[in-house]
């Protein structure tokens, strides 16, 4: 017999965790798996299949719903997202193609000790609103990527150049690799990539993962739908409560200061290395 | 002095693609909340029993729904609650990939070489990653 109730139940509390994921992953430019995943697995006894699986799809319907409005509102860098496209989905590929020849586990730990270690540029830029000082260098002339975007804050149009782009490339790679191989934690260092690399104001640098992560992922998805990793039981809720977050995030970001989130930022950051450095030890979770 | 043209290029530009993205958010979000009501008010995923949660996400799950285009599209046509879900999340995914085929035209109309060839190598890494890779 069917239990219409627990299974009314159940959809409602994924769309109110997702609802959540989908506030922060908007904020920050990430896919909000970090918070997904442990929920599907410890709390549902999810396998953890069907826990990455869904948070692709957390990862697509953030990125599309939240960059509909970041795009809209000129935050997003669309020549910068697109050119940097270029390595991640590149990035995405090599991980696919090595991925059967090397230890997930081992990587989690470099990637997660990687991670914890960037915290410190990071923390150190806390208390600086705009980048400053920061010139176009060769490439970012050559392809025009310097921009402009209005702050709600400073009531102003404010205008950036773009520094140390093979740097941002570069990493952009890592990241790609990094979802191509784990699944997880290539939004956190697209956002580091521009941020710290590139020198980007923080608002562009996370709108501007937003809008490429979709990608990343959607690289990734067609292997997931295809094994039957993406649950329609799960996915359903998990996409409708991104997108109603993320429409609540995106309204959020345009009124918050550079460093407000920053300061948001540095904690993820952190839980998301440890959570892979957890499982670089082996817990799951 | 490209530096002061750029703007009023983009003005035409950014708007296409939000409301791309915001077509593909809505209507896979239409699916999605059309295929749930109807499972809720049925309670029949249109896929075997429902029992209850353990059988919907349990180990034998995915095997019982459709994966391919052409059976998710059949099961769209019978009016299989789960098939319209998963023509939503197929929606979802093909989103990003719209809006990657939408800049290489977007490029075009700018006569904007580099960025036509940058967002072609895209769309083409793109899609070898979706239908090469497994």
């Amino acid at each position: 017999m069917a239990d219409p109730l627990q299974i009314a139940g159940f959809l409602a509390v994924i769309f109110a965790a997702s609802f959540g994921a989908g506030i922060v992953g908007s904020l920050a430019g990430l896919g909000g798996g970090v918070f997904l995943v442990p929920l599907l697995t410890v709390g549902f006894g999810l396998d953890i299949h069907y826990a990455i699986g869904a948070s692709i799809v957390s990862v697509i319907a953030t990125s599309s719903g939240a960059a509909a409005a970041y795009v809209r509102d000129r935050i997003t860098n669309l020549r910068i997202g697109m050119f940097l496209e270029l390595a991640t989905t590149t990035g995405a590929i090599t991980g696919a193609l090595v991925a059967t020849f090397v230890q997930p586990r081992t990587l989690f730990l470099i990637f997660g000790a990687v991670l914890a270690l960037s915290a410190v540029p990071l923390i150190r830029q806390i208390g600086e609103e705009l980048p400053a000082g920061v010139r176009d260098d060769v490439w970012a002339s050559r392809l025009r990527l310097a921009g402009t975007y209005p702050d709600a804050v400073h009531r102003r149009n404010v205008p950036y150049q773009v520094t140390r782009v093979p740097l941002g490339l570069g990493m952009m790679w890592i990241a790609g690799l990094i979802s191509g191989l784990l699944g997880i934690g290539s939004g956190v260092f697209k956002v580091l990539a521009m941020d710290v690399g590139m020198r980007l104001p923080m608002k562009v640098s996370t709108t501007t993962s937003n809008f490429m992560i979709g990608v990343t992922a959607a690289a990734s998805a067609g292997i997931y739908f295809g094994r039957g990793d993406v649950l329609p039981v799960v996915a359903a809720p998990v996409a409708l409560g991104v997108l109603a977050g993320a429409g609540v995030g995106t309204r959020l970001l345009v009124r918050m200061r550079n460093n407000t989130l920053r300061q948001l930022f540095v904690p993820i950051l952190l839980l998301i290395s440890a959570e892979m450095i957890l499982r670089g030890f082996g817990v799951r979770l | 002095m490209i530096g002061r043209i750029r703007p009023y290029l983009e003005r035409s530009f950014e708007p296409l693609i939000a409301t791309l993205l915001l077509g593909g958010v809505g209507v896979s979000a239409a699916l999605l909340v059309l295929g749930l009501a109807l499972f809720l008010v049925t309670g029949r995923s249109g896929y075997g029993e429902v029992a209850t949660v353990a059988v919907l996400t349990g180990p034998s799950a995915a095997s019982q729904y459709p994966h391919s285009i052409g059976s998710i599209l059949r099961g769209v046509a019978e009016l299989r609650s789960f098939a319209i879900v998963e023509l939503g999340i197929v929606v979802l995914v093909a989103t990003p990939v719209l809006r990657v085929a939408a800049s290489v035209f977007l490029f075009l109309a700018e006569e904007d070489r580099v960025f036509v060839a940058v967002t072609v190598a895209v769309l083409v890494l793109l899609l070898s990653s979706i239908f090469l890779l497994h």
